[in-house]
């Protein structure tokens, strides 16, 4: 699962997604994209579900873009654990994104395959999203 | 080249935030035209027309209806908003004949590479590279026939081919394409997922070492 190599804390506070994404949010790498429209945490484990989705359906031809990496840690209480205690150890790693960002792109394959890759990516992700073309 | 295109503008009055927002709402968007010997103007340009004006980027264009002469200018920025959908301001650079400009020309690839024919995948690293030339003679696009490109090979700006008068200003070792090996399977990557370790390693603090020499 993808995750830094090296962090300075172990544990962060949460914090609002506020704002847009003024930076990442054109299509740089590849010919298409899929760009966030609202703001939100997506976890590791769904960008890894979302590569495998279209690695598979690509099979080996076209590239993928992650434009996102989950530097976020998030905390959780084991269960039936009472309060107190201090804050619990990091549980998940997660993405934050903002309205804008690009979250993946792809080059080297058709619009079709594009729009159904990114399709599939669609569902795994906790924010809505929109497909998108280079500009030039 | 293609010939420079007609775009219709209004010398503007209003400046602002809040001016260029109620102009936006009436079907204008802002711009300005500057550069070469006379004073920037403040233009607006009719909503309609700037679809036509966002795809002309770095194209010569012709602007009409700011005095008797049609201004000719390069289209030298188009804002766009944080969803690259709407142009909220574009940037003209007045320009004359003979002279010499810097512009960003996208780059095409043509053929299909020995490379991807054997298994390879063609990536496109760099879709534009900076040229310089007569701001008359821009071309439309550089096309590139990368069929010759075989396994990991590798085009450079330099092996761009260029037309008469242009010249690179792009650095020449900037990659423009490469045919790669495609992805590895994914059970090598399973693999090498296991491997990692399931917490990060915590960079220690510099004061705590020194503190310990001491």
């Amino acid at each position: 699962m993808l995750m830094p190599r090296r962090v300075k804390y172990r544990k962060q506070q949460r914090r609002r997604v506020r704002g847009w994404a003024t930076r990442g949010n054109r299509v740089a790498f590849g010919d298409y994209g899929l760009q966030a429209l609202e703001p939100g945490w997506i976890k590791a484990q769904s960008l890894e579900a979302s590569r495998i989705a279209v690695s598979h359906l690509i099979k080996g031809q076209g590239r993928l873009y992650m434009r996102v990496f989950p530097h976020k840690p998030i905390s959780a209480r084991p269960p039936e654990t009472r309060m107190g205690k201090g804050k619990g150890d990091p549980e998940y790693w997660v993405a934050v994104v903002r309205p804008g960002q690009i979250i993946c792109e792809i080059s080297g394959v058709t619009e079709e395959v594009a729009r159904e890759a990114f399709a599939r990516v669609a569902h795994k992700l906790p924010v809505r999203v929109c497909f998108v073309k280079r500009e030039t | 080249m293609a010939e420079a295109i007609k775009i219709e503008v209004a010398p503007r009055s209003v400046k602002g935030k809040w001016a260029v927002r109620r102009l936006r709402r009436q079907g204008w968007v802002p711009g300005i035209v500057y550069g070469g010997d006379s004073e920037p103007i403040m233009v607006q340009i009719p909503a309609r027309e700037i679809e036509r004006v966002a795809r002309q980027h770095d194209r010569l264009v012709s602007l009409v209806g700011l005095g008797e002469q049609p201004i000719t200018s390069l289209v030298r920025d188009v804002q766009k908003d944080i969803f690259g959908r709407e142009v909220i301001h574009v940037d003209f650079h007045r320009v004359v004949a003979g002279q010499r400009v810097t512009v960003e020309v996208p780059v095409v690839l043509r053929g299909v590479p020995k490379g991807v024919e054997a298994g390879g995948v063609l990536e496109h690293a760099t879709h534009e590279v900076e040229i310089e030339c007569l701001a008359t003679e821009i071309p439309e696009q550089l096309r590139v026939d990368v069929s010759h490109l075989d396994l990991d090979d590798v085009l450079y700006a330099s092996d761009i081919p260029l037309p008469e008068g242009v010249t690179l200003v792009t650095e020449p070792d900037v990659v423009i394409a490469l045919v790669t090996r495609p992805e590895p399977a994914e059970e090598e990557e399973e693999a090498a997922a296991e491997a990692a370790p399931s917490e990060p390693e915590v960079i220690e603090k510099g004061k705590k070492e020194q503190t310990e020499e001491e």
